[in-house]
């Protein structure tokens, strides 16, 4: 902007440090890193998980270690061959490469040697790490079939590309504390999600009315104070130092503890006794009342068992379900650092009982965590291994056991075990744990919807709750999620897509910092107890811990520093320096009462990259600027430099940022690499959002993800059940920055149309275009439709198979000579065949499904039946490609991929990027079209009403700036706050002779009169959006009825009738329209006659041997007389009747009334 | 009575009139001959041998037809559109009606390079309909690739498909008649309507705002002075019956021979309206 000042680093310099962080990670970059953790860190570990399966008495199994192979397919010969997505694609298989386990087994006998076998086929991610595509370059992509600006991210299964949605979670493992609802009979209540290697539990703490804390697990509800003695605290100074160093808080914790007193035994020492007599009953009566507090738990879960087993019950239910992330072995620590947690949440839910904290926010980002495409696969492997594999395993030892009286490696593992067990989940979306949904079909509809698909985000929340606050836009979603990029109705709000440089973390181990903070002088929580404890019973007033501040590791109390502050700098500067991991986030949080260092490793935070600033100065020089022109720095250099540093909404809660450098003053800690980056992907493409009311950049945002272009620049060797491609996609003349690294310049999706707001003929009014027939006639918004048909060539047990084909006459379902006269003698269609509905593509003949008397008894020859592959009905085509080959299993596999030109027609849905869409409602031919006096005629008009209040000024804009871009040659930048200004495309139009208004003088081209008014025109890009009228369209006379009711069918797709509805129905019987009325209902649906018995009302039938009508009752002494009826009511009647009711019909001959 | 016409401007595929006396909706029925109802040349069907390009027949077919072929001749030559119309649809392609082109073209396997075809690769089997530019792309060839196909021109008219209007450009203007209003208009303290004028057509003039004589043809007529003017001292009109006339062809035929045709073609329709009315037995 020219006003604004070129100060360092300028919007271009800022531009070239954002557009780096894209060349080096991609769009898709969240996937691939989590993909990539998955396969080197977290693989490895479950498989150490489950490293011996034991069999007491007869063997173990051992895993020694394992590998993953390329990615193969196993052809049934046997023999494995390495494949490519392409193939996958188009051969229905999976891009999957094997793992290995390489096993040994120790019996009685000894070791015996190692083997390997094969595992599983692990899916594999597109460019991720084990992915050959990731090493290739360009050249090499193109020739593996590969469009090179494929972002990768997603998986293929069977043949289709599925992608792994990152799902929202509320954070596990920290402390969340809120009021209770009204209705319960707690007052406050704080809660834990804890998640550790699969395991799940969650632990509430709450605040009775009486004062009094309860722990509820696993549906048992135990009070607090028992809980924590039985974890091992044992005194009540020591739970109460715990939870609190605060006598305020402690007198809050006093009922719990009363109310603790009385299980607990009594606790008397002889005046008398001596030192170590003290000790040994002061020893003596800690164990009792561990065990006294287990027995209480004890009771509850093993009912009615001897004490010594029930102690044993409760101390096995508490390590292995309480606070599992802490740890789940048996160890005295383990207990005492989940005591400690579980104080840490009292003390919390204290400090919201006592009003010096608020109810923690459940939709602030901090407390959110993504679970990416790794941590998903991890889940899925983790809970089949354990489910299956380990059981497996146990169950084949036992069997070859008993049977060989040895084991054998090679018969233990199936490998289709748990191949298939993933596979299934990943093709249907059903995740353990009955979340549905998680795997998606890849979005292909242009290059815009495959990525915004990549970095979709759907929370989990209900979506038939409100849960409103869940739905708004958060203000720590800044920088992190799309504020427009949502959908409307059920899911907004819920379903997200990242903002451009979101992040999201893969965690470093806890163990890496956990000893750094110690050295920066944190002091452990347990020796702040026993120096408090000391100090308390030496008579000081009060610890002097109370004005230090709490450390929390992963929302675990880890201990104290006595300088917040200095500890959160510190380790900063240590992450900046490159000593720490840069995925580690400190936050500094105080108020009046609240005094806490937060640092979190976790992953699944999603961060974004900020340029640091120090002494209101940004620390990113114009050196390091060239350095990353030049290709000498990466942006990773930025950070590990610490000129560029990620923060999690955590930490940017101790952040002030700059928008920009003018802003600066010294309080400044950061700025903003690039603001417009709070935008998703398809946002991006906006020009001028900010001119525009928010909701139309929404409704923008949803419909770039329909516009056609180029989805994939190797369209012609892809196979997609359903496809569009635009004849003569153009890049946009008014360009956002971002364009450049979504790759919509080079995959655009739209046209730029010269556009004139007026209202012509009317034709536009609500919403419609009118469209010049000259510039469809030239090209305008073709483009081309593919379907794809397919069949595979079965083999089925009992040596029956299909047979690819042309169907002689006499299988069944015989469709006539002509329907068949397009296939070629190996039954399949020739390419470019024009076909339309009804034609068949592949002829294909089945075993009959049924068999039926006729042909039992005719015996040899049994009629087969046409299962032959048709047109659908209401398209044509022209054959595009045949493609014959065979599946995974070896079956024949046919596809015929079908095309279709389409020319803009009326009633085809266009729409420009500012959430204006409307519908041709007229094309006018070139000579009747409105002209300039240049000779301009617009290619499309549209109504001006769109304008008034819908407020999408950035259209207008966009309009003025087109046509600027058009005059001087070059695209003009109308990227969100550093934009060209305005008032220099003004400049630029008059300079060319055009008014600054953009509007201009016209003719009507039927009169050749002038226009009296000036109209407002210029160029503005718009899209083709996939719903066409040829899709569509649909009439029917006479068609198909349903088998059941003979009523119509429903749908297009199958020839229906259009509903005649109940409102309808209602519209004539207030008119009296009798006869209509029974004509629609009855006569032009299921209009049938029956033969009812006048004697007793029954429905008899007609013999067609004797000639007669015969009644159920009277037989053929019945008076049968036939009734007009619906067949449904002849349905409802025989309905009636296997209900055992019986149904009568009086009738009467109304001609015999009189 | 005689029409007063000057050539403003002229070069070989643009002309611009200017005209007097002239009524708007003759001028105007001119204008829309000129687009759809002269009759060009253009390739409307295509006969595909070979076509293993990317580009689909259909595609490359539309592109084909929007190739201008030279026409001055042809007119004359070959049959009137609606008769080979009927001819195109039936499939028969013959010589009085149609013009053949065809193209053959292969980039060899074992070639690295690709291979553009143009218009001017087409071989024509008549020397007077020839593509007009040489240099239009018609299909790209990457190694392994052919293309073979025989094209059929014809006369046609831009009302069926704007392939054969012979116009990209046909639009007439108003020639504007400003008056100002020198008691209302305060000049030179104010100059808003000369800052605003894209075309400046406004000057000043001893401390008078004027309407530089040289220049009102270039007036667009877009009103923005009016708006602009805070005392509504100017006021845009136009002279009657006196135009511009602007026309561009796409080369198929030169402008005046276009002017000329339509004017031919306008006659025509008057005529046989004449012809229909005596045979009604309406007129003598």
């Amino acid at each position: 902007m020219a006003t604004r000042a070129k100060v360092f680093p300028t919007p271009d310099d800022r531009w070239i440090v954002m557009k780096k962080f894209f060349e080096e990670k991609g769009l898709v970059r969240q996937h691939l890193d989590s993909y990539n953790r998955f396969i080197s860190k977290t693989l490895p570990e479950i498989i150490d998980e489950f490293k011996v399966i034991e069999v007491p008495g007869i063997a173990k199994v051992v895993i020694k270690g394992f590998r993953i192979g390329k990615p193969v397919v196993r052809a049934i010969e046997g023999f494995e061959k390495e494949v490519t997505p392409l193939e996958c694609r188009l051969r229905n298989l999976t891009y999957a490469a094997p793992v290995y386990l390489r096993l040994s087994i120790v019996t009685d006998r000894g070791e015996e040697q190692e083997q390997e076998i094969l595992l599983m086929d692990l899916p594999v991610m597109l460019k991720s790490d084990i992915d050959p595509l990731s090493k290739m370059s360009r050249d090499e992509l193109v020739k593996n079939g590969e469009d090179p600006k494929d972002p990768g991210g997603y998986f293929i299964i069977n043949g289709s590309e599925k992608v792994l949605i990152a799902q929202e979670d509320l954070a596990s493992n920290n402390v969340l504390v809120d009021y209770a609802s009204e209705s319960s009979s707690a007052t406050h209540l704080a809660k834990v999600i804890s998640v550790s290697r699969g395991r799940r539990s969650q632990l509430i703490i709450e605040r009775r009315k009486d004062g009094i804390l309860y722990a509820s697990i696993q549906g048992l509800r135990i009070p607090l104070v028992i809980l924590m003695a039985a974890l091992g605290l044992s005194s009540e100074i020591d739970i109460t130092y715990a939870v609190s160093l605060d006598p305020e808080i402690q007198t809050y914790l006093m009922p719990s503890i009363i109310q603790a007193q009385t299980i607990f035994p009594k606790f008397e020492i002889p005046e008398d006794a001596t030192p170590e007599e003290r000790k040994r009953l002061e020893e003596q009566h800690r164990r009792k009342t561990i065990e006294a507090a287990l027995d209480y738990i004890g009771v509850r879960i093993a009912i009615g068992r001897p004490r010594q087993e029930r102690i044993e019950r409760a101390r096995r239910f508490l390590d292995e379900y309480l606070l599992p992330h802490i740890g789940t072995d048996p160890s005295p620590e383990t207990r005492l650092k989940k005591a400690y947690f579980i104080a840490q949440m009292a003390n919390k839910l204290l400090e919201l009982v006592l009003g010096r904290r608020k109810p923690d926010d459940k939709d602030h980002y901090r407390n959110k965590r993504l679970k990416l495409a790794g941590d998903l696969l991890a889940q899925l492997v983790r809970h089949y291994l354990a489910n299956y594999f380990r059981r497996e395993i146990r169950n084949a030892i036992e069997r070859n056991y008993s049977k060989y009286k040895r084991v054998d490696l090679r018969q233990l593992i199936k490998p289709g075990m748990l191949t298939d067990r993933v596979l299934h989940a990943m093709a249907t979306g059903n995740w353990p744990g009955g979340k549905t949904g998680v795997s998606q079909l890849l979005d292909r509809t242009n290059l815009m919807s495959t990525l915004s698909h990549l970095r979709r985000v759907v929370s989990p929340l209900a979506r038939n709750q409100p849960h409103f606050e869940a739905r708004e836009l958060h203000p720590t979603q800044w920088g992190r999620m799309c504020p427009f990029e949502t959908p409307e109705g059920a899911n907004i709000g819920l379903v997200k897509n990242l903002a451009l440089m979101a992040y999201v973390s893969v965690g470093v181990p806890e163990e890496e910092v956990e000893p750094m903070l110690y050295k920066l002088g944190v002091k452990p929580i347990k020796e702040v107890i026993k120096e408090a404890k000391k100090q308390l019973q030496e008579g000081y007033e009060y610890p002097e811990f109370l004005t230090w501040s709490k450390v929390y590791l992963n929302g675990r109390l880890i201990g104290y520093h006595p300088d917040g502050t200095k500890l959160a700098n510190e380790i900063r500067k240590l992450r900046r320096q490159g000593k720490i991991s840069s995925e580690v986030n400190v936050a500094y949080i105080k108020s009046d009462y609240i005094n806490e260092v937060f640092v979190n490793t976790d992953a699944g935070r999603i961060r974004r990259p900020l340029l640091i600033v120090e002494n209101g100065k940004p620390k990113l020089k114009p050196n390091h600027v060239k350095k990353i022109m030049t290709g000498e720095w990466s942006f990773e250099d930025l950070v590990r430099n610490g000129i560029v540093e990620y923060l999690d909404a955590d930490e940017e809660e101790n952040a002030y940022i700059a928008l920009n450098p003018e802003d600066l003053t010294p309080e400044h800690t950061h700025m903003e690499i690039w603001t417009p980056a709070i935008l998703g992907i398809t946002a991006s493409i906006i020009p001028y959002p900010e001119h525009n009311q928010s909701p139309r950049n929404t409704y923008e945002a949803a419909m770039a993800k329909q516009s056609l272009g180029l989805y994939a620049a190797n369209f012609q060797r892809r196979m997609d059940t359903r496809g569009h491609f635009l004849h003569y996609p153009q890049k946009p003349l008014v360009q956002t920055r971002a364009m450049e690294i979504i790759g919509y310049n080079e995959r655009p999706a739209g046209q730029n149309m010269v556009v004139a707001v007026m209202s012509f003929t009317g034709y536009n009014i609500e919403d419609a275009l009118i469209m010049n027939k000259g510039s469809i006639d030239r090209g305008l918004a073709r483009s081309t439709f593919f379907r794809l048909y397919s069949t595979i060539e079965y083999k089925y047990p009992g040596g029956q198979e299909d047979r690819i084909t042309i169907p002689s006459s006499n299988v069944r379902g015989y469709r006539g000579p002509k329907a068949y006269e397009k296939l070629d003698e190996d039954g399949i269609v020739t390419p470019e065949t024009p076909v339309k509905g009804g034609d068949v593509l592949i002829g294909k003949i089945s075993p009959p499904r049924f068999f039926t008397a006729q042909e039992y008894t005719v015996g040899a020859g049994i009629t087969r039946q046409d299962a032959s592959i048709v047109t659908r009905h209401g398209e044509k085509g022209v054959v595009d490609a045949v493609m014959i080959t065979t599946d995974g299993e070896g079956n024949k596999l046919v596809k015929v991929r079908v095309r279709d030109l389409r020319i803009p027609e009326l009633g085809d849905k266009f729409a420009s990027r500012h959430g204006q869409k409307g519908v041709i409602g007229l094309i006018v031919p070139h000579e009747n079209m409105p002209f300039t006096e240049d000779g301009i005629v617009p290619d499309l008009i549209i109504n001006p009403h769109a304008f008034p209040s819908r407020m999408t000024v950035g259209q207008l804009i966009e309009s003025i700036a087109g046509k600027a871009a058009a005059l001087e040659g070059h695209s003009i930048d109308a990227t969100p706050f550093y934009k060209e200004s305005i008032e220099n495309l003004q400049i630029t139009l008059k300079r060319y002779g055009y008014p600054e208004t953009g509007m201009e003088a016209m003719y009507d081209g039927r009169t050749g009169e002038i226009l009296h008014s000036p109209i407002f025109i210029g160029i503005v890009y718009y899209q083709k959006l996939h719903h066409m009228v040829a899709d569509k369209i649909h009439a029917r006379a006479r068609g198909p009825v349903q088998i059941l009711t003979r009523q119509p069918t429903e749908g297009r797709a199958k020839e229906g009738g259009l509903r005649f509805g109940e409102m309808e129905r209602d519209c004539l019987v207030g008119h009296g329209a009798s006869l209509l009325l029974k004509e629609q209902m009855l006569d032009k649906s299921d209009r049938t006659i029956i033969y009812v018995c006048e004697l007793c009302g029954h429905i008899g039938w007609y013999d067609r041997v004797r000639g007669k009508y015969i009644c159920p009752i009277h037989k053929d002494k019945g008076k049968l007389k036939p009734v007009e009826v619906s067949y449904a009511f002849k349905l409802l009647l025989q309905e009636l009747m296997s209900l055992c009711i019986m149904p009568r019909l009086r009738i009467k001959d109304i001609a015999r009334e009189e | 009575m005689y029409l007063e016409i000057r050539i403003l401007e002229k070069s070989s595929n643009r002309v611009k009139l200017y005209l007097k006396d002239i009524p708007l909706h003759v001028l105007n029925s001119i204008r829309r001959t000129m687009i759809a109802d002269v009759p060009t040349m253009a390739i409307d069907t295509v006969v595909f041998t070979v076509n293993s390009t990317i580009f689909y027949d259909e595609y490359i077919a539309h592109r084909l037809g929007l190739i201008p072929l030279t026409s001055e001749a042809a007119l004359e030559k070959y049959k009137p559109p609606e008769e080979c119309r009927e001819a195109s649809e039936r499939g028969l392609f013959t010589e009085d009606c149609f013009v053949k082109l065809d193209l053959e073209g292969e980039n060899p396997p074992s070639s690295n390079s690709i291979i553009t075809l143009y218009s001017g690769d087409l071989r024509t089997s008549d020397p007077d309909v020839k593509p007009v530019y040489d240099k239009i792309p018609i299909a790209i060839l990457s190694p392994g690739q052919m293309i073979s196909f025989e094209a059929y021109a014809r006369l046609g008219r831009g009302r069926e498909h704007a392939k054969w209007s012979p116009v990209s450009v046909a639009a007439h203007k108003f020639i504007a008649d400003i008056s100002i209003d020198n008691e209302k208009c305060r000049a030179p303290d104010c100059t808003d309507c000369i800052n605003v004028c894209p075309r400046n057509i406004l000057i000043i003039d001893n401390d008078r705002v004027k309407v530089s004589s040289d220049r009102i043809f270039d007036c667009s007529l877009c009103k923005v002075c009016e708006e602009a003017c805070k005392y509504r001292a100017i006021k845009i009109n136009w002279r009657k019956d006196e135009y511009i006339l602007l026309v561009e062809t796409t080369g198929a035929l030169s402008p005046k021979r276009v002017l000329l045709e339509a004017i031919k073609v306008l006659e025509s329709k008057l005529d046989s309206l004449v012809e229909s009315l005596k045979m009604e037995g309406i007129t003598k």
